[in-house]
C-alpha cells in the first residue's frame, strides 16, 4: 500500500519518516484530496481508533473542502502537539498519533485506540462495603478514576514514558500539598535512571525501583483499589499508574501501611479496632505457630502446663521423626497446596483443595506421620496467612515463617525469640523512599489525614 | 525529655534482672543493702539529671564529636577507650548472665556455645545497624514489653506466696549503714540515660528535662528495686536469700498462673527479660562499637569504598563474649562483676570531668 501511495507528490518529510518506519502492513500514508485541497495523514492503523480519526478528521475534511480552514482547524484541534525531534515522533507514532500534513504544516495528533477501558471486579483485595470495582487496565482510564475520586487542584499528574523497550506510559500522581517531596524525589530520580529491558506491569516496576537486589519485604503496595490509592494519596504519598495493568504503585511504604484492610475504613470504632488486631494476630500466629510448636515439642516442653505437654505428647506417639522435620512437611505441603489453588482454573479449585486438604490430613494423622495437634497448626496457620490484608505481607510471611522454624530448630526457644528479634532489627533497619520502614509512629490516623488538608 | 531517653532508663532498670544485680544486693540483705539503694535512687536521679542537662546543650552531637571539637587527642583517646571497655563489660556481664539464666532454666541440656550463638547471630547484626534503627528497635522491644511487665508485677505482688513478714524483716535493717558493692551496682541501674553519649547525636529535636520526668524516672526505680530486692525475699525468705545463685528467677518460680496457657509465670518472664537483655546487649556494644569505631579505621580493611573495619570489631566483640562465657563459671562472674560496679564511680567522675572539659573547650 505504501508503495502505492509514494507515487503521489509525497512531502519530503513524511517521505522520510515514511522510509524509516517499517513496512508492515498497518503503516498507512493516506493522501485526502478534494477540488483545491489536499491533505496527507500517516498512522499506524492498529494502534489509532478508526472512528474517531474518520469523525474528527477525514469529515471535516470533506465537508469544508478548502485547505486552509481545515489547516486552521487541526490547529485548533485539543490533542495536538507541536512535532518533536525525529526519533519521539516515531515512537509516537507506532503508539496511536496521526502525522498530518496541510498547508505546509505538520501536525501531530493522538488518536489513540484505548486498551482496555472496563473496570473489573476487585479480586486481589476484596472488601465488603468498599468500592466493588478495581481499576482497570488503561492508563488514562485510571487516571480519570483516582480524580474523580479525589477533587483537589493540587492533584498534580506528571506523565513520562520508561526508556524500556515496550516505552510504558507511567503516570506519578501526587498531592502537592501533601507529598512528601523527600520521596518523591527519590522515586523520579529512580525513575530516571531505571536501567531495565523490559516492565510490563506495576508488580515488576516497583520491584526494579529498590535499591538493593535481595529484599524480602516489599517497600511498596501496589494495589487495585481506587480507595485505597486516594487514601494513600492524602497521607502525602506518590502513586505511580503504568499503562496496561490494572494496579497501581503506592510509594513510600512503611510496614505499617501493609497492614491496613481498607474495610477498616468502613466500620465502627470498635469493630474496625477488632479488625485490625485480628489482623495483628493473624500475623503473629502464622509467624510463630509452627515454630513454637517445634520448640516446645522438641527443646523445652515444661513450659506449658503439665495437661498441655501431655495432650502434645500423646498426639505425637508413633510419630518416627523429630517434630521439626514434622512441621517441615506439613509446611511445605500446605505451601503446595496454596500455590496450586492460585495456579488452578477455579472449576478445579475446589476440589484439589478438598483432595489436598481433607484427605492428606487425615491420611497424615491416621498414618503417624504427623500429629493431629500439628495438623491443626498448620491449619490454624494456613487461614491466618489469609487474614494479613495485603497479599504481598503474605508471602513474605510464609518465607519469614521458614527462617524462624530453622532458626527454632537450630537453637529452641531462645532462637525463636532471638529469630523474631532479627526480623524486628531487619525491619527497622529497611528504608523504603527515605521513610524508616518500621517504627511506632504515635499520630492516630485522623491526625495522619488532616495534616495534608490544610 | 525525649522519649528514647525514658527507654533507655527503663530498658536498663528492666534488663538488671539478667545481670549480677539482684544477687549482690541481696548477698547484703542483712548489712547495709537496703540504704544502698535508697541511696542509690537519689544517686542515680542525680546523675540523670546531670548528664541529660549537659547533653541538652548539645542537640544532636554525640561525646565522639564534641570531645574532638573542644579538646585535645590526648584526652579524647583515653577517655574514649576507657567508655568503650566500660560499655562493651556491661553488655558482656548481660551476656553471660543471660546465658547463664538461660541454661539453667530454659534449656539446660543444650550446649553453653549453641545458646550463645543464638544470642550473638542476632546482636552481631544488631550491634551493626544504623544507630537510628537501633532506637526504633529499642522502642518497639520496650512497648511490646508493656503488657508482660504489667502481668508480671501483677502476678508478683498479688501472689499468695508473697510473705510480707519476711519483706518487714528486710526493711527492719534500715539502720544499717549502706554498702559500697551494694550502692555501686543499684546505682548501674539508673544509668541508661549515659547512652547519650553516643545516642545524643540523633536526639535531634530540642529537650528539656522536666521535675516530671525526674518523678517518673525515681517511682520506676523505686519499683524496679522492689522488685528485684524485696519481691524474692519476700517469696524465698530473708535468711535464705543469700544461698540462691538466681534469686529472682528462682523467686518468681514460685509464682503460678493456675488457668494460664503457661503454668510457670517464670517462663512469661524469662521471654520479657531475654528480649529486654538482647535489646540492652545491643545497645551497650552498639555505644561501645562507635567509640571504638571513632577511634580505629583501618586502612587495610578497605575494601572496594567500603570499609570492613565495623565487622572486625564486632567480630572481636562476640568473639570475646563467645570466649568469656564459655571460660568463665557462676561464682566468678560475680566475683568479677563486682569489681566492675565497684568502678563504677570512677567512670561516673570520668564523664562527669570530660564533660566539664568539653564545657569549658566550649566555652573559650
Amino acid at each position: 500500500m505504501t508503495e502505492k501511495n509514494k507515487t503521489q507528490e509525497l512531502p519530503i518529510f513524511m517521505k522520510t519518516i515514511t522510509g524509516v518506519l517499517p513496512a508492515s502492513f498497518d503503516v498507512l500514508h493516506v493522501p485526502l484530496a478534494i477540488e483545491n485541497a489536499d491533505a496527507h495523514l500517516l498512522y499506524v492503523k492498529t494502534v489509532v481508533d478508526g472512528s474517531v480519526l474518520q469523525q474528527t478528521i477525514i469529515k471535516p475534511f470533506y465537508e469544508m473542502t478548502d485547505a486552509t480552514k481545515f489547516a486552521a482547524y487541526v490547529k485548533g484541534m485539543p490533542n495536538r502537539i507541536e512535532i518533536p525531534a525525529t526519533d519521539e515522533l516515531l515512537t509516537l507514532l507506532v503508539s496511536g498519533f496521526v502525522l498530518v500534513y496541510v498547508e505546509d504544516t505538520y501536525s501531530l495528533l493522538e488518536v489513540r485506540r484505548l486498551g482496555n477501558t472496563e473496570r473489573g471486579e476487585t479480586i486481589a483485595e476484596t472488601t465488603i462495603h468498599g468500592p466493588q470495582l478495581a481499576l482497570s487496565e488503561d492508563l488514562e482510564t485510571n487516571i480519570s478514576i483516582v480524580r474523580q475520586n479525589y477533587h483537589q487542584v493540587s492533584l498534580y499528574v506528571e506523565s513520562q514514558q520508561l526508556n524500556d523497550k515496550g516505552n510504558t506510559s507511567i503516570a506519578i500522581i501526587y498531592d502537592e500539598q501533601a507529598v512528601n517531596l523527600e520521596a518523591l524525589r527519590k522515586v523520579k530520580e529512580k525513575l530516571d535512571f531505571l536501567d531495565e529491558p523490559l516492565i510490563q506491569s506495576a508488580g515488576e516496576l516497583a520491584v526494579r525501583l529498590t535499591n538493593r537486589r535481595f529484599t524480602l519485604f516489599p517497600t511498596w503496595i501496589v494495589t487495585e483499589r481506587p480507595d485505597r490509592i486516594v487514601y494513600n494519596l492524602t497521607g502525602g504519598k506518590v502513586i505511580i499508574l503504568v499503562d496496561n495493568s490494572p494496579f497501581a504503585i503506592v510509594l513510600p511504604v512503611v510496614f505499617v501501611d501493609l497492614m491496613v484492610s481498607m474495610e477498616e475504613n468502613y466500620h465502627s470504632y470498635f469493630v474496625s479496632l477488632y479488625n485490625t488486631l485480628l489482623g495483628w494476630f493473624g500475623l503473629m500466629f502464622c509467624l510463630v505457630l509452627p515454630a513454637l510448636y517445634v520448640a516446645v515439642t522438641a527443646y523445652s516442653p515444661e513450659v506449658l502446663r503439665t495437661e498441655l505437654t501431655l495432650s502434645i505428647a500423646g498426639s505425637r506417639i508413633g510419630v518416627p521423626y523429630p517434630s521439626y522435620i514434622e512441621a517441615f512437611i506439613m509446611l511445605i505441603f500446605v505451601e503446595l497446596l496454596t500455590e496450586a489453588s492460585v495456579r488452578l482454573p477455579r472449576s478445579i479449585n475446589a476440589a484439589a483443595t478438598t483432595v489436598g486438604g481433607l484427605i492428606i490430613g487425615t491420611a497424615a494423622t491416621e498414618a503417624a506421620l504427623a500429629s493431629n495437634i500439628l495438623i491443626m497448626v498448620i491449619a490454624i496457620v494456613a487461614i491466618s496467612t489469609f487474614v494479613i490484608p495485603i497479599n504481598e505481607l503474605g508471602f513474605v510471611v510464609r518465607v519469614c515463617r521458614l527462617f524462624l522454624i530453622i532458626f527454632t530448630t537450630l537453637f529452641g526457644l531462645t532462637g525463636l525469640v532471638s529469630g523474631m528479634l532479627l526480623l524486628i532489627l531487619h525491619l527497622t533497619n529497611l528504608d523504603s523512599f527515605g521513610e524508616p520502614y518500621l517504627r511506632i509512629g504515635w499520630t492516630s490516623k485522623r491526625r495522619e489525614k488532616k495534616v495534608t488538608l490544610k | 525529655m525525649s522519649r528514647f531517653l525514658y527507654y533507655f532508663i527503663f530498658i536498663n532498670m528492666l534488663a538488671t534482672i539478667t545481670t549480677p544485680v539482684p544477687r549482690l544486693l541481696l548477698l547484703r540483705a542483712g548489712d547495709g543493702a537496703l540504704t544502698a539503694t535508697l541511696l542509690s535512687i537519689v544517686a542515680g536521679v542525680l546523675f540523670t539529671y546531670i548528664t541529660v542537662s549537659f547533653f541538652i546543650q548539645f542537640t544532636g552531637q554525640d561525646i565522639i564529636e564534641l570531645l574532638t571539637e573542644h579538646t585535645s587527642s590526648w584526652i579524647r583517646i583515653p577517655v574514649t577507650l576507657f567508655f568503650t571497655v566500660m560499655w562493651f563489660l556491661a553488655g558482656t556481664i548481660t551476656l553471660v548472665m543471660t546465658v547463664f539464666l538461660l541454661i539453667t532454666f530454659l534449656t539446660p541440656l543444650m550446649s553453653i556455645y549453641t545458646i550463645t550463638l543464638s544470642i550473638l547471630v542476632t546482636v552481631f547484626f544488631g550491634v551493626l545497624l544504623k544507630s537510628k534503627s537501633v532506637l526504633y528497635t529499642l522502642e518497639i522491644v520496650f512497648v511490646l514489653s508493656i503488657p508482660v511487665g504489667t502481668i508480671m508485677f501483677f502476678k508478683l505482688f498479688t501472689s499468695n506466696e508473697l510473705d510480707f513478714d519476711q519483706v518487714r524483716l528486710a526493711l527492719m535493717h534500715i539502720n544499717t549503714l549502706p554498702d559500697y558493692t551494694a550502692f555501686t551496682s543499684s546505682t548501674f541501674m539508673f544509668i541508661g540515660c549515659a547512652n547519650l553519649i553516643v545516642f545524643n547525636k540523633y536526639l535531634k529535636e530540642k529537650q528539656y528535662i522536666s521535675k516530671w520526668s525526674l518523678v517518673m524516672i525515681s517511682i520506676f526505680g523505686v519499683f524496679m528495686i522492689i522488685n528485684s530486692y524485696l519481691i524474692p525475699i519476700g517469696l524465698s525468705g530473708f535468711d535464705q536469700i543469700d544461698q540462691f545463685l538466681f534469686p529472682w528467677t528462682s523467686a518468681a518460680d514460685a509464682v503460678r498462673m493456675k488457668f494460664g496457657f503457661i503454668e510457670r509465670v517464670v517462663f512469661i518472664f524469662m521471654f520479657l527479660f531475654v528480649t529486654t537483655s538482647f535489646v540492652s546487649i545491643i545497645i551497650h556494644w552498639h555505644v561501645a562499637y562507635k567509640l571504638l569505631l571513632s577511634v580505629f579505621r583501618w586502612k587495610f580493611l578497605q575494601i572496594k569504598q567500603k570499609n570492613y573495619t565495623p565487622y572486625l570489631i564486632v567480630l572481636i566483640f562476640c568473639s570475646i563474649g563467645m570466649w568469656v562465657t564459655s571460660q568463665i563459671t557462676q561464682n566468678q562472674l560475680y566475683e568479677y562483676s563486682k569489681y566492675y560496679y565497684n568502678v563504677l564511680p570512677l567512670f561516673v567522675a570520668v564523664l562527669f570531668l570530660s564533660m566539664l572539659a568539653i564545657k569549658k573547650g566550649a566555652a573559650s
